[in-house]
């Protein structure tokens, strides 16, 4: 069919055919629908947050726009997560076992160099060090992951269009998982090892990883971010991050630390929430009491005020990846 | 009957009456000015401008990827963009696929978008090839549903048997690419079909089925805009061209014509040498008038 001799039919039937040189026939399949329902903008994967057509919108709406594509996209926050995942261990013999074998591996030299060098005894030191132990490799592994949480799926932001906070957020996710068997390894083995220090207590260890990863999520996300356009960011927070193990009550209390330093910076450290969530650890695995509220309130508040600004912050900048990556 | 109506319609009918008919059909990408802008004061956002000043770098002048182009791509549409390496193609590709932010300019897509743009680069190598094309099935926004019906869609149009479970760094070149290139154009249907250099993937058998698979989604699509060197690809199946250069398109209009200019501009004109012994003009090696073999060019024969 040739599109000149047939003019005023394809006219007449709807979509108009055309035809190439070689007398090849295209036929829409329709019309353009007026509106399809994913320029819906929450669900549109679009770069363009924080733009509702040419409208730009504010903070607060930015970041909720962020929530909601958090919620319409969170099968692959799941699916990204459970990715990073499989690949951290796909190459290992011992596989998915590292999951336990590197808490307790951890514990071992840290016990060691406390107990062996240092010459400090405590008793129950192992036990001592590894509920903060944990937390605090929770809170390193995420930042350090977090990172890289954009520049380092580049060539997937180069070429895909979904929602970019996902990536944040599914690091986030692969590290609470982490967390969660690490404390269930922590679990097990105060029942088999120290089974006097078993208490009620222990129900608290999943509320404390729960409260942890939102006062880590607005970090992680700043960060994510920011760290496109400053690269070298990841490389700082690598060193900060050790230095805070040796900053933070992990090897050890919070009050051995309080009591040798001038006394206002003892204070002030303990409004520190990565203290007080490290010491909370503490309290539940080794001296079996349950948290001081202000240990949970604390860092929970903090993440709750940071997470809009951080939610807002990333929504006005993302649209910059494309070309800064 | 008269002779006007016996004679066969030609390309060129076809194209003016497409012409013609083509402002009665609904605009699916609307760009007005379109300037997108590589670093300079672009690139710069708060602290990095700030590092680099205090170390006393002088901000580099912007590089205009486009610049003021206007375009209107309309339902049922094929368009073809072409031009030489760094004119802007996909970045205006990009810009339209919502991957990077234009700076001048206003730009609207109707309609839901895929991009196929290099997707096999995109793949993790530790992961199987069933893995990987699950996540990109997750990443181009396929809900759970629609994800285990068309994986397997995906797998299958890729042939790569029983590889599909092994991790991915154990493909060849090929494999992966083709892996990719199935992704790409099964899983999703679009309204807005940006293809950017993806034709050339595979085997000569590969090749055949993903021009048809890709002819397909042309046929279904709205509009479909294709980046392309493959100039018979672009005259053949393209029904409006456009040739960017420098960033700003420099000819569009009917696939033939354009590309056409595209050859003209891209062929140097042949350099003239003469050959001293005789004057001749040849070109060859030879000197056909004076049996002199030609050295080197020009005054140097002889």
């Amino acid at each position: 069919m040739r599109a000149g001799a047939n003019a005023n039919a394809a006219a007449a039937a709807g979509p108009r055919a055309l035809t190439n040189r070689s007398g090849r026939t295209y036929r829409p399949a329709r019309e353009v629908p007026p509106a399809h329902p994913c320029m819906n903008p929450v669900v549109a994967p679009s770069v363009n947050a924080g733009r509702v057509g040419h409208r730009t919108v504010g903070p607060l709406s930015r970041a909720g726009l962020q929530v909601a594509r958090l919620i319409a996209w969170r099968r692959l926050v799941v699916d990204l997560a459970r990715a990073e995942l499989r690949r951290e261990n796909a190459r290992l013999v011992l596989g998915d076992l590292w999951w336990i074998a590197d808490p307790l591996l951890q514990m071992v030299v840290y016990t060691i160099l406390v107990s062996v060098i240092f010459e400090r005894t405590l008793p129950d030191y192992p036990l001592f060090v590894l509920g903060a132990l944990i937390s605090w490799k929770a809170v390193s592994m995420s930042v350090s992951t977090g990172c890289t949480a954009v520049i380092g799926n580049e060539r997937v932001v180069r070429q895909l269009a979904f929602p970019r906070i996902v990536l944040p957020a599914a690091r986030l996710l692969a590290q609470l998982w982490r967390l969660s068997i690490a404390l269930i390894v922590l679990v097990v083995l105060v029942a088999i090892v120290w089974p006097d220090r078993l208490s009620p207590a222990l129900v608290w260890l999943p509320v404390l990883g729960v409260v942890q990863m939102i006062f880590l999520l607005p970090l992680v996300i700043l960060l994510s971010a920011a760290t496109v356009f400053v690269r070298d960011l990841a490389n700082v927070m690598r060193h900060l991050m050790r230095l805070g193990l040796y900053l933070s009550p992990v090897l050890y209390g919070l009050d051995q630390f309080v009591e040798r330093v001038p006394e206002p910076v003892g204070i002030a450290y303990q409004f520190n929430p990565m203290a007080l969530l490290l010491e909370a650890y503490r309290d539940v695995a080794y001296h079996g009491v349950p948290p001081g509220p202000s240990s949970v309130l604390l860092p929970v508040g903090i993440g709750l005020i940071l997470l809009p600004l951080a939610l807002a912050w990333f929504g006005r900048v993302e649209r910059h990846f494309g070309k800064a990556l | 009957m008269t002779a006007e109506e016996l004679k066969a319609p030609t390309v060129d009918d076809a194209w003016r009456q497409y012409a013609r008919d083509r402002q009665r059909n609904r605009a699916v990408i609307e760009m007005r000015g379109l300037g997108v802008r590589y670093g300079g004061s672009a690139g710069d956002h708060g602290l990095r401008s700030l590092v680099g000043r205090v170390l006393g770098r002088s901000p580099r002048p912007p590089v205009w990827g486009l610049r003021d182009v206007d375009l209107t791509v309309r339902a049922g549409e094929c368009l073809g963009v072409i031009g030489p390496n760094g004119a802007g193609k996909s970045t205006l590709l990009r810009a339209i696929a919502g991957l990077i932010e234009h700076d001048t300019g206003s730009l609207r897509v109707r309609g839901r978008l895929s991009a196929l743009l290099n997707l096999g680069v995109g793949f993790d190598p530790l992961l199987t090839g069933r893995e990987n094309v699950r996540l990109v099935a997750s990443l181009m926004g396929l809900n759970p549903r629609q994800s285990r019906e068309r994986v397997p869609h995906a797998i299958d149009f890729a042939e790569i048997g029983d590889f599909i479970d092994a991790p991915l760094r154990t493909y060849s070149s090929g494999m992966r690419a083709r892996l990719g290139f199935a992704a790409a154009v099964t899983l999703v249907e679009p309204h807005v079909l940006v293809l950017d250099e993806v034709m050339g993937t595979g085997d000569a058998a590969f090749r055949e089925r993903s021009r048809d698979r890709v002819m397909e989604l042309v046929q279904h699509a709205h509009a479909v805009l294709v980046a392309s060197h493959d100039m018979a690809w672009v005259s053949e199946f393209a029904n409006y061209a456009v040739l960017l250069d420098h960033g700003s398109i420099v000819a569009e209009g009917a696939p033939s014509g354009v590309t056409t200019l595209h050859r003209a501009r891209a062929v140097k004109p042949p350099r003239r040498y003469g050959c001293s012994a005789c004057g001749g003009r040849s070109i060859e090696t030879w000197c056909a008038e004076c049996g002199v073999w030609r050295r080197d060019a020009g005054d140097r024969l002889g």
